[in-house]
């Protein structure tokens, strides 16, 4: 049996993770409400978990900090300690050494094992001070069983007495005395029957039978007692030691196979041995060959790099999917039933059966996207613990308010947008809010506010980052990007164009460099990420009231809406996104800039023109800008017209790479497959607009 | 035929790993995620032969999964053994009052695991 | 034949791709030639449709085809020969390849035959100086009478024609000036 042990230890890692998530939300939570029972319940259940798992894979230093916190916890939920911030903090250290120590078990960083000492210490001293420090000696894992010493043999007499529920308790006599069967050999099995009642008084589910035993055994008093260790509580049980006896001893098995060859002494001490943890039992035992082991290493090794892409998938959502894989195959069926025999007048029948094809396969497309869809709120589970250490450090009153956790969007996004949203939190905790003070001088409340919120707009998803502090500081800006070379001294720009500046490279406002923010990596690659993610990032701000910075994403990076436009015989596909407007010019809005290319006017703001058969070299119907169409798309905040034929339509369509085959082509960012089944290729625009602005850079 | 146990526990590692061991040995194993998907899979007709459980479960724990599981006339003299972490006798006595019949100390190996069933598994 | 009298120091000159004894080809034309390709390498065959031209690529690149939804890029082997392009008739079809973990589809004039070749059978390329890269030729093997050209599959496109990345260069400047 081929078993690969990787794939245990990979879930107890992800619900490890879920559950140090558990515990920190659960801990900041109970800061607020220290009375809250149900939540430290939760928070104790969690730590329990870990606890118990980590040791069924030996991670003993996991089991023992945990262990430690469960104590803590534990004092906490039984009103033994009270909850004050510095328990709080201490097992928030804690926590954070766990997640150090599951990452090292997960092959990843070295243990900082002084720090897991000294918050260890801490969690001691915690529970110290309570003074009625209860003896609860819990969990101590020490495998107690000690091989006992070959003892004579001898006569052990049972009386045993069973508790009336015996049955009740899913219990069978019958069990016991095979067991005792094997411990050597039952010499006499006496049934005593005085306990039975009379009929009418008669419970055939109650136990009223009582047994004597003798047994001639060389095992020591305690493991026979051991074999009625579930039975023991209830029960009146006398076991006596009756001495050693005489004659041939009673053979184990073991003993009897040994004599007559049929096993090695070595066969049966490793057989003894098998005191040991799972893991070595089944590598032993599968006997795996070099290459399964090798490739269960790389298994491994995958798990430890935390590239191991598994998504946990609701089992609801799965059954969703069978339902609806059963309806097509049923639909199907009908169709090709109506196909063998099929005259002109089912025609309507045809038609029914094929709208009801197109929605099975939509439903199925909606559904099977949806298994990569996550709530975001696994994205904003890092923020209250951020916003409280942020708050620590700069002495502002910080509050978080979140809303909208269970907006679900693709996995790889929700990845993708951790950083992001770090930065903008901190941006605000940092630059947005001010201190106390400085709010109360300003009639607000000493306590500053930063909103994360997330929401469906469409086909998109949005998550405001919105904070009450001091808006964007417009001189302030202005300044700096004097200052920097970003604009010219005096130039006029509205409040928006001011705004998007804090977007560009090399800008950073912050008076003083915190460890907080203003450290080199600024909005601009918050941008540029969101846009490379295929979204958006905009700014309201109003001064002295706050800011609100709002990211736009698409759902899924797997499918885009697509604009479908025409050059000649091909079509392309423009994402929609980048779409603003589609203009037929007139002949006195283009100007050709000698030397820049082609610039087209857009109510007063001169936008350059690509012709896209021209970049392409294809044969289009109309060379004329003015018989053609303008596409103005705009991407990294500049604007490029692109001229085409025609616009044929807009589609939902499915990104395929190019480069899977092939290889990455200059201003395509992949293809798609068309209803016909024609490939269209998507335009990248960004990549266009470079290659506008090269056009006129080299031809200078 | 193979026995059939009957395995709740939140934790899906530990799960596996008492399925695996269980699986190993022979036996047919139904996996639950709680006292709650426990009941409804014995009401849904599901006839274990032992059922394995975790007390520290949510939505519904061991010990009241263990008094419905008695509650059931069809499960009333099923065998049950409860997981637990320590070995604490508040806990133990609790399972016993409530109708489990034995229970398996974590951390265990499959060894110890596969004995304890030996022992209130008619077999 | 003159196959017969090769010696034995000639045959370890051909390329390790033929290491086994006995090898199929499936064979095909191009213009008036025969060329071969290992039989294992060749995914399936398929009738020519239109494909998706790609800018910007090389002549030989035929475009992109839909093949049960990948995209898989189209290759005028006439082209890439230099023997001018292919003309679409009723027997043109796309022998749709694997190469180095990609699929890839070669337009070729018509599909032949299958040809079991041993390796004693295949001379190694002829050596044809400087002037004319055969570096994708894998040996010369002979079908009734006519000689097939094998090729060697991994090499008749270069790494850098299906991998390089095209660099757009960089930005000239980033600051703008605004008036």
């Amino acid at each position: 049996m081929a078993v690969d042990l990787s794939s245990f230890q990979e879930s107890f890692f992800t619900e490890s993770a879920e559950h140090v998530e558990t515990m920190e939300s659960g801990l900041l939570e109970l800061e607020q409400r220290p009375q809250d029972l149900d939540l430290l319940n939760r928070i104790f259940r969690a730590a329990h978990s870990i606890k118990g798992n980590s040791g069924m894979f030996n991670f003993t230093a996991i089991g023992g900090l945990t262990h430690k916190m469960e104590n803590v916890l534990d004092l906490l939920r039984n009103e033994k300690i009270p909850v004050t911030p510095h328990v709080i903090d201490v097992l928030l250290r804690a926590l954070d050494g766990l997640k150090g120590l599951l990452e090292a078990a997960q092959g990843g960083s070295e243990t900082d094992v002084i720090a897991i000492q000294s918050v260890e210490k801490e969690l001691e001293a915690c529970q110290i001070e309570n003074q009625e420090s209860r003896e609860n000696q819990v969990g101590s894992a020490s495998p107690q069983p000690v091989q006992s010493q070959r003892k004579s043999w001898r006569l052990i007499t049972i009386d045993w007495i069973p508790l009336p529920e015996l049955f009740q308790r899913g219990l069978d006599p019958g069990q016991i005395f095979k067991e005792l069967h094997e411990m050597g050999m039952v010499k006499a099995l006496q049934v005593r029957t005085n306990r039975i009642p009379s009929l009418e008084e008669m419970d055939p589910e109650r136990c009223y039978l009582s047994w004597a035993i003798e047994l001639e055994t060389d095992v020591s008093v305690g493991q026979v007692e051991s074999v009625f260790e579930f039975v023991q509580d209830g029960s009146e049980l006398i076991i006596t030691d009756c001495g050693s006896q005489k004659g041939e001893p009673y053979k184990r098995v073991g003993e009897i196979l040994l004599e007559e060859g049929v096993v090695t002494p070595e066969q049966i001490s490793e057989s003894l041995a098998k005191q040991k943890p799972l893991g070595q039992i089944l590598v032993e035992e599968k006997k795996a060959t070099p290459a399964q082991v090798s490739i269960a290493l790389q298994k491994q090794q995958q798990i430890k790099k935390g590239e191991s892409a598994s998504i946990r998938v609701d089992t609801e959502k799965i059954d969703k999917l069978i339902n609806l894989v059963g309806e097509l195959v049923i639909t199907q069926s009908m169709i090709t039933d109506l196909g063998e025999k099929f005259t002109i007048n089912q025609l309507p029948v045809l038609q029914e059966r094929i709208v009801q094809l197109e929605r099975n396969t939509r439903e199925l497309q909606e559904r099977v996207m949806s298994i990569r869809m996550m709530p975001i709120g696994s994205a904003f589970h890092r923020f209250p613990r951020l916003v409280r250490d942020l708050s620590g450090k700069s002495g502002k009153q910080i509050q978080l308010v979140m809303s909208g956790e269970e907006t679900e969007l693709d996995k790889t996004l929700i990845e993708a947008i951790g950083d992001p949203l770090t930065h903008l939190v901190r941006n605000s905790a940092d630059h947005g809010l001010e201190g106390p003070e400085e709010r109360m001088a300003n009639g607000k409340s000493e306590r500053g506010t930063i909103r994360l919120h997330a929401y469906h707009d469409g086909g998109n998803i949005c998550i405001a980052v919105e904070d009450d502090g001091r808006g964007l500081n417009r001189e302030k800006i202005v300044r700096k990007a004097v200052e920097r070379g970003i604009i010219a001294d005096g130039s006029m720009m509205t409040d928006e164009e001011v705004n998007q500046l804090i977007f560009r490279a090399g800008f950073s406002t912050a008076e003083a460099i915190t460890d907080v923010s203003g450290r080199g990596v600024g909005m601009d690659v918050v941008k540029r990420n969101i846009e490379g993610l295929g979204g958006t990032v905009t700014i309201e701000s109003v001064a002295g009231q706050g800011s609100k910075l709002t990211l736009k994403l698409p759902l899924t990076l797997a499918i885009i809406d697509g604009m479908t436009v025409r050059v000649g015989e091909d079509n392309y596909i423009i994402p929609l996104i980048t779409v603003t407007e589609s203009i037929r010019p007139k002949p006195n809005d283009l100007q050709r800039i000698v030397g820049k290319g082609e610039v087209v006017n857009l109510r007063g703001e001169w936008v350059p023109m690509v012709r896209l058969y021209e970049a392409f070299h294809v044969n289009p119907d109309y060379t004329d800008p003015v018989e053609a169409l303008l596409v103005i798309v705009e991407a990294e905040g500049r604007r490029v017209a692109l001229l085409v034929d025609e616009l044929t339509g807009q589609q939902q369509v499915v990104i395929k790479t190019l480069e899977q085959n092939y290889r990455k082509v200059e201003a395509i960012s992949g293809a798609t497959i068309l209803g016909d089944g024609q490939v269209a290729l998507i335009l990248d625009v960004p990549g266009l607009a470079k290659l506008a602005r090269i056009g006129h850079t080299t031809a200078a | 035929m193979g026995k059939t146990v009957l395995v709740v526990d939140d934790s899906v590692s530990m799960r596996q790993m008492v399925s695996f061991t269980l699986s190993g040995a022979g036996y047919e194993v139904v996996e639950a995620g709680d006292g709650k998907e426990a009941v409804d899979k014995l009401n849904g007709g599901t006839k274990p032969n032992l059922v394995i459980t975790d007390l520290n479960m949510p939505n519904m724990d061991g010990i009241s999964l263990i008094k419905a599981v008695r509650g059931m006339a069809d499960h009333k003299f099923t065998p049950i053994l409860m997981l637990t972490t320590e070995s604490s006798e508040d806990k133990k006595k609790e399972g016993q009052s409530a109708g489990a019949t034995g229970w398996v100390v974590k951390p265990f190996n499959p060894e110890q695991m596969l004995s304890t069933i030996k022992k209130v598994l008619p077999g | 034949m003159s196959t017969a009298t090769i010696e034995p120091t000639q045959q370890q000159d051909v390329r390790t791709t033929f290491s086994t004894d006995d090898q199929q080809f499936l064979t095909f034309n191009l213009a008036e030639e025969f060329y071969g390709v290992d039989i294992l390498k060749v995914q399936e065959i398929k009738g020519y449709t239109n494909v998706t031209k790609i800018p910007n690529t090389p002549d030989y690149l035929k475009g992109v085809l839909n093949l049960r939804g990948t995209i898989v890029p189209i290759v005028d082997l006439r082209m890439k020969f230099g023997m001018g392009v292919t003309e679409p008739t009723p027997f043109t079809v796309v022998v749709v390849v694997n190469v180095r973990n990609r699929v890839m589809g070669f337009l070729v004039d018509a599909v032949s035959d299958v040809l079991d070749l041993n390796a004693k059978d295949i001379q190694p390329p002829p050596e044809l100086g400087n002037t004319v890269d055969i570096t994708f030729v894998a040996g010369i093997g002979n079908s009734n009478d006519h000689l097939v050209t094998l090729l060697d599959i991994d090499r008749v496109l270069t790494e850098d024609e299906v991998k390089v990345v095209d660099e757009i260069p960089a930005e000239v400047s980033t600051v703008e000036v605004s008036s």
